[in-house]
């Protein structure tokens, strides 16, 4: 599973359902290139926190601005890696 | 002048007994504004109201901008379902993990910038007479230039504090008052009340400024509406002589500068409770004499702050078909409070709303 993958499935989880999202494809584009706003991203955030096992006092430290902002945060406080498709993460989040 | 253009409803006629709940019920519910309520991000009113955000609509306001004011008419405002009274898990529980999302006007912000809405977005607590006193707030809002007024309207979450309150109160129909053979009605004898139901409208006013610039077309002109209180010392209470309910009427006649006669079809608030039926039912005979009237919460529940707008909108429909329905259940013959259905007559629409607390809204529409 490959983070990028991962990332675009948790975004549309997370955003309202008439909102607009067009995937990331570059590590390095700024969230706000898809239609994400800092809300979304911090939304993302929490939902990623979860999925790695980062305790909620750490994750909301993270101020992403790019896909890979994410992924080096996560890298440097997961407590977890899951497994499975991307599909299979979000949807079997255990909340 | 003001013309509604554009709505978007969702509400069922379907009911689901919910017996794991404090006053097991029935309800009007959609299961699937609730799968995702674990996560604790993706809260059940959002959900239900992406039922009635229509993305090629919302592009077509973005697209032709006017001066736009944005109303989140959320009612009881505990629009995430706040759970104070929870003792155990019930398929409408709640984890929060972003408190600041429940909070209506950010709830509220985050939909009116998809709708282009940037001149103003504000939200309203007015109970269940939430989404048709904004009616009144349009009008107002006119005399400041704005040219469209979006208004959601979203129920206050179907939760088991909710279901406990309106069961506690002896408002909403248990499954022991089912059992004992009471269905839903109103101005009835025998049958009263209403299940509470999960329901959300999205609807559009323009004036005719907007009008040109979205090349929309007028569903019924709104020509006046008020909001009133009545001498009342109990908030919970209503007076049997529909004092509030004249009261708010009265200021809508005056405000769509028309005539009591000219109001021929009536869409009660209708929740069928003894309180109602009385204040309803004495405010419509003092003031009207040739109408005919229904309730659309025994087809789709009581919908809540939703349930004004929801309701004026189905009935629009209704009346687009050429029939205004009857009020389900009814035992006795009745050519007022509708037992049967009649053939629409014409004349202006009167739309009605109460809320707990003291408040009551009418508006008056002219269909088209």
């Amino acid at each position: 599973m490959k983070f990028l993958e991962l990332f675009n499935k948790v975004a549309r989880a997370i955003r309202p359902a008439h909102h607009d999202y067009a995937d990331i494809t570059v590590m390095n584009e700024p969230i706000g290139n898809s239609g994400l706003d800092s809300m979304d991203g911090l939304m993302i955030g929490i939902y990623m926190a979860e999925i790695y096992g980062i305790p909620e006092e750490i994750a909301k430290e993270m101020q992403p601005k790019t896909v890979q902002d994410y992924l080096d945060f996560i890298n440097k406080h997961k407590t977890k890696d899951p497994k499975g498709s991307a599909d299979d993460i979000v949807s079997g989040v255990n909340w | 002048m003001i013309f509604l253009t554009e709505y978007r409803t969702a509400c069922t006629e379907q009911t689901e007994l919910l017996d794991e709940v404090f006053h097991p019920q029935r309800v009007h519910w959609f299961p699937d504004t609730y799968a995702k309520k674990d996560t604790g991000l993706i809260y059940a009113p959002h959900q239900l109201a992406s039922k009635v955000l229509d993305n090629k609509l919302l592009a077509c306001l973005r697209e032709n901008p006017v001066k736009t004011a944005f109303i989140l008419a959320s009612g009881n405002a505990h629009f995430a379902g706040i759970e104070p009274l929870e003792s155990k898990k019930t398929r409408l529980s709640y984890t929060y993990k972003f408190m600041p999302l429940a909070l209506t006007q950010v709830y509220a912000g985050r939909i009116a910038s998809s709708c282009g809405a940037k001149d103003l977005v504000m939200t309203d607590a007015s109970a269940c007479a939430s989404s048709l006193k904004v009616m009144m707030d349009i009008t107002n809002l006119l005399k400041y230039g704005f040219e469209r007024f979006i208004v959601l309207g979203v129920e206050d979450t179907v939760t088991n504090s909710v279901l406990k309150f309106f069961g506690d109160s002896g408002a909403s129909l248990k499954l022991k008052d089912e059992e004992n053979g009471c269905i839903p009605s109103a101005f009835d004898n025998k049958n009263h009340g209403f299940h509470i139901g999960q329901g959300a409208v999205f609807a559009v006013f323009e004036t005719e400024k907007s009008i040109k610039i979205s090349n929309s077309q007028p569903k019924a002109r709104l020509m006046g509406a008020y909001s009133a209180s009545e001498d009342f010392s109990n908030a919970m209470g209503q007076r049997e002589d529909g004092q509030g309910f004249m009261k708010a009427i009265e200021g809508s006649v005056l405000t769509a500068k028309c005539n009591y006669s000219d109001i021929k079809i009536v869409k009660t608030h209708g929740t069928g409770t003894f309180s109602n039926n009385k204040a309803e039912g004495s405010a419509l005979r003092a003031v009207l004499d040739d109408f005919v009237a229904t309730s659309y919460k025994q087809r789709i529940g009581h919908t809540m702050g939703a349930s004004g707008l929801l309701e004026t909108c189905l009935l629009l429909d209704d009346i687009k078909k050429g029939m205004i329905p009857e009020i389900p259940n009814r035992t006795e013959k009745d050519h007022v409070f509708l037992s049967e259905p009649t053939p629409t007559p014409q004349g202006l629409l009167l739309s009605l709303s109460a809320g707990m607390g003291n408040i009551y809204s009418s508006a008056i529409f002219k269909p088209y």
